[in-house]
């Protein structure tokens, strides 16, 4: 591989290995004049995996991308790069490669001059260099425009130039600072599918940033969500959609019903949970509680089961359709239990499901679904 | 919305501007003296002209006046102006009203301040004499905060990001500010060193009152002949000048857009 | 390993810096000392062969205002008062002109607003001495302008328009308008014209959308041709000298006798300082203006 790849102190390049992580975070802090952009962050991210940073805006995620580019430096903690830490390797030497926001295309170079950028600043000579930018403008579906200037490129072409110019340089390691924010949704769409294959087909560590939860999920090998300056649970899309450790974490992946609820009683390895509305339900033993405390207990809209209310019987809740919006693929129905207010999702498909406002539901919180959490996590 | 009138004012306060200069071209070619209507069209201007020595100097020394001024006022306000604008909590403030200061100063109080400091200085300097080194380093004062103001505005439009970019792309630090910055801030600079050429060549309290007696120039020449009227020769000797200045503002202008195409900002449909 | 803060690359490209130093020196040494320089000028005395000595006085000032060895008499406030009306004319009048020069510049598409800005600077390649002497061809008796005013019956046959006010006050306009302009143009370019068309919309007409959609607009950019205008304009002598034959003797002027044949450098200095306090007064005025443009709803 490239020489720039190689440790400077002349180690020997731990590139592929599947125990060294691509990059590393070791506890890393970064404030600003006192406003406190990181507090303690701790990240592996493995070689040629997607991994996506999410959090709302300001909680920190975009410095994380800078010390990662060696743009910024932590105030404490530590960056490896490859099994290799980074603190002494300038942003112009690390094998990482970045997407910026705004783009920052250069304004007096056209596209293939701005692809080229980094490697004629490495000394590629010319040929080869007309043929990599060749290559990673096919990569990018850009071929033919290579002659255009930045200010006379739509939106998506700015940003297909942004990714080539980064990619073209083959880095360890690329990084994506909310790259297809500025994009109108089809567009988008359209993006994140290549974004995906080109991760696939490159086998370059990609690191994107984002505040989109679905650009996050449908995207990525694993995820790490953020809050405040610090990582509050990161895994696999899946297990963080089903089993998010905070209710922040649940409410920013998706919708979910969020209620206090108190614990009445330990039975066995488990707890008895009463429902504000009624009603008790079972959270595992490992959660941290005390009888008579109180936790927040959760579902997802999708795994309420609602069901035509038949007179007499008495299993579950009662309740009544308050509205139901429309949602193309399926519907959202809110449904009205005393003074308490639920959101349930449910397909087309079937009479069963054909709900109008006014009507008796009758519903069910089924246990596996149910997610418990301590109070303020 | 448009102001009643706003083109026909427009059209008049231009044609003001320009009169003075269509009266100087027009006289250099007319065989007839000043003032005294229409002779024929004649070349015999350009060549008393060329002949008079001392009319030689005061133009050859306004031209390097000019140049050298310009020179450095671009080089150190380039400088200048993107140390304040590259960094946009500095550029407002103070810095920014130390930069406007000296733009609003009446030419003639910079003419007296630069006697007053150098005759102060040949306490020390006994041998300083005033003449083209003085008034050179005049000219760049006066130049210098209108070169650093435009330059600071086009930094201050740049988005930081460019630079680290071309950081990220493996540039160092000096590579980063020759490959991206200069280029990018390239308009400002142009036209700020047209802005400062012109502030030189229009100049003449400063060249008055700080030049010696071999640094004379243009305007200083025609002021000291006032008195026996102006010669048609000075209107050829300044129909050069003004057509040398053109020349070079084109070419700075054209290597400004170098390699841009003519229609900008046309965007095709995405 | 902690990570060392001073690492090199932290370090920023320090030839800038070490080059808008040299461009802060070069400002400190060789302008704003001497201003400071004859600032302190203003409060000596006159040596005896034209050179500077103490101690400090405020005769200059004195003088100034008008108290000679004679007693009080008006010579010199008449100076200050004719140079404050004059540039206070030429402000007004470059103004007036410039805000529709400007909209009509604005009005052009990117050629068209270049080629006007192009018209607008090319003139002041040539020197102000060479436009001023043709000003007078134009002027002059038998000139084409006063032959035409002549013709008109405005002025007695044989009669000029030069010298005297009124060709000072032309050609000081024709010199400062681009300097008027220039800042003019660059604020009505940046005009927000949805608060037009929602003055209009709101039900107010042609002057008053101007007062209140577009004047605050462009207020900063009047703001900071008034402070180009207004001070050099003070300091003009060469007009008035060779347009004025001998009736219009300014503040600018006034300073170039007492550093040419009167040297007397500490008055002229004291005169020189008087127009650097004009300078105060102007900033003020821009940073009010400034202040004000920022504020909601005033756009700008």
């Amino acid at each position: 591989m490239d020489a720039r790849l190689r440790d400077p102190g002349g180690g020997e390049p731990a590139q592929g290995s599947a125990e060294v992580p691509s990059v590393e975070l070791r506890d890393v802090h970064r404030a600003f004049e006192g406003a406190v952009a990181l507090a303690g962050v701790s990240l592996a991210v493995q070689s040629a995996e997607f991994f996506s940073i999410l959090g709302p805006s300001g909680c920190g995620k975009s410095t994380l991308l800078r010390l990662i580019a060696g743009l910024d430096l932590p105030d404490r903690g530590e960056v490896w790069l490859r099994g290799k830490p980074a603190a002494a390797v300038p942003a112009h030497r690390r094998p990482v490669n970045t997407v910026f926001q705004s783009y920052a295309l250069f304004p007096h170079l056209n596209v293939a001059d701005n692809i080229g950028f980094g490697l004629r600043m490495r000394g590629v000579d010319r040929v080869t260099r007309a043929r990599q930018v060749a290559e990673a403008m096919d990569w990018v579906r850009l071929a033919g425009v290579g002659g255009r200037w930045p200010d006379e490129l739509s939106g998506g072409q700015r940003q297909r130039v942004a990714l080539a110019r980064a990619l073209v340089n083959r880095p360890e390691v690329l990084l994506l600072d909310e790259p297809l924010a500025a994009l109108d949704r089809q567009l988008r769409l359209e993006l994140q599918s290549e974004l995906r294959a080109l991760q696939r087909r490159t086998r370059i560590t990609f690191i994107l940033v984002t505040h989109d939860q679905e650009e996050a999920l449908s995207l990525s090998d694993r995820v790490a969500v953020m809050r405040a300056g610090r990582v509050v649970q990161w895994g696999d899309p899946v297990s963080l959609y089903d089993r998010p450790r905070t209710r922040f974490v649940a409410e920013f992946l998706g919708a979910c019903n969020v209620w206090t609820a108190r614990v009445k009683a330990q039975e066995g390895r488990e707890w008895l949970v009463e429902l504000p509305f009624g009603g008790l339900v079972v959270a595992p033993g490992e959660l941290t509680c005390t009888t008579g405390g109180q936790v927040e207990v959760g579902i997802r809209p999708e795994h309420l089961e609602l069901r035509r209310a038949a007179r007499g019987t008495a299993s579950g809740w009662q309740g009544k359709v308050e509205s139901v919006r429309f949602e193309g693929a399926g519907l959202e129905v809110s449904i009205r239990l005393g003074e308490w207010s639920l959101r349930a999702r449910c397909g087309r498909a079937g009479e069963e499901s054909a709900w109008r406002e006014g009507d008796c539901v009758e519903l069910s919180l089924p246990r596996e679904h149910l997610l418990f959490w301590e109070v303020g996590g | 919305m448009a102001i009643p009138g706003q083109g026909w004012m427009a059209w008049g306060a231009l044609g003001l501007v320009w009169v003075p200069l269509l009266v100087l071209v027009v006289h250099s070619f007319n065989a007839a003296r000043l003032g005294s209507g229409w002779g024929g069209f004649t070349w015999a201007w350009y060549r008393a002209a060329a002949g008079n020595e001392a009319l030689r100097a005061a133009v050859l020394n306004s031209v390097i006046l000019a140049l050298s001024s310009t020179s450095i006022s671009v080089v150190l306000g380039t400088l200048l102006g993107y140390g304040v604008g590259r960094d946009p909590k500095r550029a407002q403030g103070w810095r920014e009203g130390l930069l406007r200061l000296p733009t609003v100063v009446p030419d003639i109080v910079s003419a007296i301040s630069l006697v007053l400091f150098f005759s102060w200085v040949r306490r020390w300097l006994t041998a300083w004499e005033p003449g083209m080194t003085q008034m050179i380093l005049g000219h760049v004062g006066l130049q210098l905060p209108f070169v650093a103001l435009v330059v600071r505005a086009r930094a201050l439009s740049l988005d930081p990001a460019l630079a680290e970019a071309a950081r990220d792309l493996g540039a160092t630090p000096a590579r980063v500010f020759w490959h991206v910055t200069l280029p990018a801030l390239r308009p400002g600079v142009v036209a700020g060193a047209l802005l400062a050429l012109t502030l030189s060549l229009d100049d003449f309290a400063l060249s008055f009152f700080n030049g010696g007696p071999g640094s004379t120039t243009l305007p200083v020449y025609i002021y000291a002949s006032a008195r026996r009227g102006v010669s048609p020769e000075v209107n050829a000797a300044a129909t050069v000048m003004l057509v040398l200045t053109a020349v070079l503002a084109l070419v700075a202008l054209r290597w400004q857009r170098r390699g841009r195409p003519l229609a900008r900002g046309v965007t095709p449909s995405a | 390993m902690r990570t060392v803060r001073t690492s090199p690359w932290r370090v920023r490209f320090s030839g800038v810096a070490l080059g808008a130093g040299l461009g802060w020196a070069w400002l400190a040494v060789l302008v704003f000392l001497p201003l400071m320089l004859v600032v302190g000028a203003g409060f000596l005395t006159r040596g005896d062969y034209g050179g500077i000595q103490g101690p400090l006085t405020g005769e200059n000032y004195r003088r100034l205002a008008g108290w000679g060895e004679l007693g009080w008499e008006p010579l010199y406030p008449r100076v200050l008062l004719r140079t404050l009306t004059v540039a206070t004319v030429v402000v007004v009048a470059t103004a007036a002109a410039s805000i529709p020069l400007a909209f009509f510049m604005a009005s052009r598409g990117p050629r068209g607003r270049a080629l006007a800005l192009g018209l607008l600077v090319v003139p002041f390649w040539t020197n102000l001495l060479i436009r001023t002497y043709a000003w007078q061809v134009l002027l002059g008796a038998g000139g084409p302008l006063a032959s035409w005013a002549v013709a008109w019956g405005w002025l007695p046959a044989g009669g000029a328009l030069y010298p005297g006010w009124f060709a000072v006050g032309l050609v000081m306009f024709c010199d400062f308008l681009p300097f008027m302009a220039l800042p003019v143009y660059a604020s009505v370019e940046r005009v927000d014209w949805t608060q037009v068309d929602a003055a209009a919309d709101l039900g107010a007409a042609g002057p008053a959308v101007f007062r209140h959609a577009l004047w605050p607009q462009i207020r900063p950019g009047v703001g900071a041709g008034v402070a180009m205008v207004f001070l050099p304009a003070m300091g003009q002598f060469v007009i008035p000298e060779l347009l004025g034959g001998g009736q219009v003797t300014l503040l600018g002027s006034l300073i170039q006798q007492q550093f040419g044949a009167s040297r007397d450098w500490p008055f002229g200095s004291a005169a020189a300082t008087v127009t650097l306090l004009g300078l105060l007064l102007s900033a003020g005025w821009t940073r009010r203006g400034r202040s004000r443009s920022r504020q909601p709803g005033r756009g700008g």
